[in-house]
């Protein structure tokens, strides 16, 4: 270890490599996020792949210098496409060694990562403060990582009084240093993050990311190049909420009655800002069951009109859900999903709600579930979810999660086609003879009327009902009004396309996912068919119905697994028999609707799983020489 | 347009109740022609509307053909049906490419205000006309012997309540020799608005004919009030005048009597000048009939000192009757 570098050093040494992680990692409030999107929305734009994974404490102000209150961001960088946060960080900046702590202690650093830290703990009056550090630095010494102190607030304080508020930016210009960044895209991005903030603070700013840059310079050995790629086609970056609410705008979605929740908030967020420009309101209701009743009566008047929440939100709204079904009134729910049960972890990722989005509804609910597999398909599910949930007369589920919801990805830029905006709203008369719930027989569709439409008066019950909407308790009108309800489903899932395999159409294992893994998961595929594993993968966007054919496909391998951020028991844990182990979600869902003997491999870390877990999980399911 | 900048001021001010015409006719007109290009689409043509419907998302998970069977999007019509839409949009299209002009028309020589208004709504009563068959050929319940006629132009008289309530506004360029305000009155219901912009000498007063409770009636020579004229609910009759011309406002929303409803900023005061067919007599007539309506129901003395100016508006009246109170109370000093 080098102290606080202050000598010329060796000319750098440069590290050309297809990929890297940075991380910066500080206690809430110092900047390290806006650090990192600055830093992931710059190399975008040169032309590097990059995923982003915000790291944020459970606790809204955790107290200062503990590992538990780790706050920051993780950009993978690379030369193509990046799908997923990868294995392990290759370089971090950390502001205090806890926060470093916490990093180093979930496995998240390689063992040769190399760490640049503020020193001033070092220096501190406090002993048991210099007592932590030397401790903390003893327990890093584990591994065989790099460590470079580095005087930040005593470079910081040449520049402004509160070091705190700035050293975001020495870091960031440390970081445009060593990977070789465009500073004068840096300044505009720095001028766009401080837009609504004075002159005074973005060149206030700019002072401290060039004092940052020069300091690398001087004294940082290293110099990382990840060749860069200008796209041919333009390109859009930003995260998974971020494209859920433009894709709702570009649906032609006008209300978004919502209640706030993390990690869901920040769609409303974006659409408070933008939305009444084209029409739309947020609507912020009182709470969650408020305002999913709000969406549902202005969808039952003829707006087109979402929800969305996360897990707890979910279950309030529960209620309110099944009137939907029941009414077949129109409405889209984005679920946000966060770790469970009950509060849980709020800001931590999971993939828990899924059969609480399938089956949480009293009665017989039958709705469309469907998820997203990556930020760009965050954007564009919102306008085939809004045609299908009024196509349907239904509820329509979209099962997002933390992990897209706060990831930060490039993409190209949607080509926005009037077709995905609503009709005129149609206000003709009714045709003669038209009920309020003209089922068709075989396929249990009717033409939705909407209120004011001469002739088509009718009373809207969440009651049992016939087909003009007259409360019925009988029981042959039940048996045929939930047969309609469910053969919906059926019906869509006739219209669906079989779901395509990634790798070869057969071999010994197929790994089955769903939302935000599909990067992990096939990343980890390719790695273990290098190793010559027989593997392939299947992504699932459709959870209900389920996509058709999977039984043909599951056929085609000696063994089906699915890989979901869900807890599952392992089968050789104590007491874990056949019969009473807990399986994952989708793997129970797949058994059900296959009854093929659909294994599972799940974990519930509260972040996104690593490629590198998954090839584990699929060498211990297929060992080499195949599955028997 | 007329180069007339109080033609501007006045489409102005009506912008948005055109704004609103305008999208129901585009609104009809987009379904219309979706319809007719249902009607003669092929598979593959209704299999790319399909996909283009469903978004990128759906691209490789819903067989985009299968939706289009499974959902047509219209009802088939026959040769009668379609006949009369295509006629139909013919309309709303000409109406929808007239953009501000629709709203906009001019009293040339030898014709009567009247007659002009008649002919330009007529235009519009046409367009009702044409969203109606829309909604009829859509829901498979035109008749042609029961509904040819709706295409005719249909003056305002033979508008129905829902048709009056969405009149599309109207600014009418007018020679004040021929601001017949007896005229204006056919078509003060519903949600009507016109805007008369008046050139040259005008009698002074003209419009305090069309007072009636629930009208809202404006005479002014700067567009003071015109804001308030766009956002009233029912029918609405302005006129931009020359200098010179009695100045006032009729807000029906303002109160129960007259004198409250009626506030007027300036009134001139005779000999007047006989314009076209008006009278120097009959000008008077007007502005005395202005006044009288305007006139508080109680006698307010004037206030020590005052220069005997007639008690006009409500907000003076209100003034007056206070200053009086304060003096046969004793207290000194205005309110």
């Amino acid at each position: 270890m080098s102290a606080s570098a202050t000598a010329a050093p060796a000319p750098p040494k440069v590290l050309r490599v297809p990929e890297h992680t940075v991380e910066i990692v500080s206690d809430s409030g110092e900047g390290a996020q806006k650090c990192g999107q600055i830093f992931a929305a710059v190399s975008a734009k040169m032309g590097n792949g990059v995923w982003t994974v915000e790291l944020i404490p459970a606790e809204i102000q955790p107290p200062p210098r503990v590992p538990e209150g780790a706050s920051g961001n993780r950009i993978r960088v690379g030369e193509n496409a990046v799908t997923n946060w990868g294995d392990r960080t290759d370089l971090v900046i950390a502001f205090n060694e806890q926060v470093l702590l916490a990093r180093h202690r979930v496995d998240a650093l390689a063992d040769d990562a190399l760490l640049l830290i503020e020193d001033k703990w070092a220096r501190s009056e406090d002993p048991d403060i210099v007592a932590q550090w030397e401790a903390a630095l003893k327990e890093l010494s584990s591994k065989h990582y790099r460590i470079i102190p580095v005087a930040m607030e005593d470079e910081c304080l040449t520049i402004v009084d509160n070091p705190r508020k700035g050293k975001n930016m020495f870091a960031l210009g440390m970081l445009a240093r060593i990977y070789g960044r465009d500073m004068e895209l840096i300044k505009a991005q720095i001028a766009y993050a401080f837009r609504k903030k004075s002159e005074e603070v973005y060149t206030q700013n700019v002072a401290l990311l060039e004092l940052g840059f020069h300091w690398a310079e001087d004294n940082i050995d290293i110099r990382v190049e990840i060749p860069t790629h200008a796209s041919d086609k333009p390109l859009v970056v930003m995260n998974g909420n971020e494209a859920i609410a433009m894709g709702s705008i570009a649906s032609g979605m006008e209300l978004c009655a919502m209640y706030p929740i993390t990690p869901a908030t920040s769609v409303s967020h974006l659409l408070s800002e933008v939305f009444e420009r084209f029409g739309g309101i947020v609507h912020q209701a009182e709470d969650e069951i408020a305002a999913v009743g709000v969406a549902i009566g202005a969808s039952y008047a003829g707006k087109v009109a979402f929800t969305i929440t996360s897990g707890p939100g979910m279950a309030l709204k529960t209620e309110f859900l099944g009137l939907a079904v029941m009414t077949e009134t129109p409405l889209v729910l984005v679920n946000v999903q966060r770790g469970g049960p009950s509060t849980g972890l709020p800001t931590k990722v999971e993939q828990s709600d899924m059969l609480a989005a399938l089956y949480g509804q009293t009665g017989d609910s039958p709705h469309i579930v469907m998820a997203p597999a990556t930020i760009e398909e965050c954007f564009h599910i919102m306008i085939t979810a809004r045609r299908l949930a009024e196509t349907f007369r239904t509820l329509v589920m979209v099962l997002s999660d933390a992990n897209l919801a706060t990831g930060v990805s490039p993409y190209p830029t949607p080509t926005l086609d009037e077709a995905w905006q609503a009709a005129p709203l149609d206000l003709a008369p009714v045709k003669e003879g038209q009920k309020a719930y003209g089922w068709n027989k075989e396929t249990g569709l009717s033409e939705r009327i909407i209120p004011g439409r001469p002739g088509g008066m009718f009373t809207l019950t969440g009651l049992a009902h016939d087909d003009r909407s007259k409360v019925a308790y009988s029981s042959d009108i039940h048996q045929h009004s939930s047969a309609m309800r469910s053969r919906k489903m059926a019906v869509l899932q006739s219209l669906l396309v079989p779901p395509t395999v990634y790798g070869d159409a057969s071999g010994d294992l197929l790994v089955v996912g769903w939302g935000s893994t599909k990067g992990a998961i096939e990343e980890a595929v390719d790695r273990a068919r290098k190793e010559g594993l027989k593997v392939s993968s299947l992504h699932l966007r459709f959870l209900s119905p389920l996509e058709p054919g999977l039984k043909d496909i599951f056929k085609r391998f000696k063994k089906v697994m699915t890989v979901e951020i869900n807890y599952s028991d392992e089968p050789d844990d104590p007491y874990i028999t056949e019969e009473n182990r807990r399986r994952g979600q989708l793997s129970i869902l797949l058994r059900n609707a296959t009854l093929v003997d659909v294994d599972c491999w799940g974990r519930v870390p509260g972040e996104p799983l690593r490629p590198m877990s998954i090839v584990e999980a699929i060498r211990g399911r297929v060992p080499r020489g195949g599955a028997k | 347009m007329p180069s007339d900048p109080r033609v501007a001021q006045a489409l102005s001010a009506l912008a948005q109740p055109i704004a609103e015409f305008r999208a129901a006719v585009q609104g009809a007109l987009a379904q219309a022609d979706a319809f007719m290009a249902a009607q003669t689409a092929d598979a593959a043509t209704l299999a790319s509307h399909a996909a283009a419907q469903l978004g990128v998302f759906a691209k490789s998970h819903v067989d985009p053909a299968k939706f289009a069977a499974m959902f047509p999007t219209v009802a088939t019509a026959d040769k009668e049906s379609q006949k009369a839409l295509e006629k139909a949009a013919t309309i709303l299209r000409r109406v929808a490419a007239q953009g501000e002009d629709m709203a906009l028309a001019t009293v040339s020589d030898g014709r009567k205000l009247g007659a002009t208004i008649d002919t330009a709504l007529a235009g519009a009563g046409q367009a009702f006309g044409a969203i109606i068959i829309t909604e009829l050929v859509r829901g498979s319940r035109y008749k042609k012997a029961e509904h040819e006629k709706l295409l005719d132009p249909t003056e305002f008289r033979a508008w129905n309540n829902a048709e009056r309530r969405f009149a599309p506004p109207l600014v009418v360029v007018v020679n004040g020799a021929d601001l017949h305000a007896g005229a204006l009155l056919d078509f003060a219901d519903g949600r009507e608005k016109i805007v008369l912009v008046v050139e040259g000498a005008a009698p002074p007063a003209a419009l305090v004919r069309c007072i009636t409770p629930g009208t809202f009636v404006l005479q002014t020579v700067d567009g003071t009030g015109l804001d308030r004229l766009a956002g009233y609910e029912g029918p609405a009759i302005a006129a931009l005048l020359p200098e010179g011309a009695a100045t006032f406002m009729h807000d029906p929303t303002a109160g129960k009597e007259p004198w409250q409803r009626l506030t007027v900023p300036f009134l001139p005061s005779a000999p007047f000048k006989a314009v076209g067919g008006f009278s120097a007599w009959q000008m008077e007539q007007d502005v005395k009939m202005l006044a009288d309506l305007a006139r508080t129901p109680f006698a307010v003395p004037a206030a020590p000192g005052a220069k005997g100016a007639p008690a006009l508006g409500a907000g003076e009246a209100v003034d007056r009757i206070a200053s009086w109170l304060l003096e046969t109370s004793g207290i000194k000093g205005t309110a």
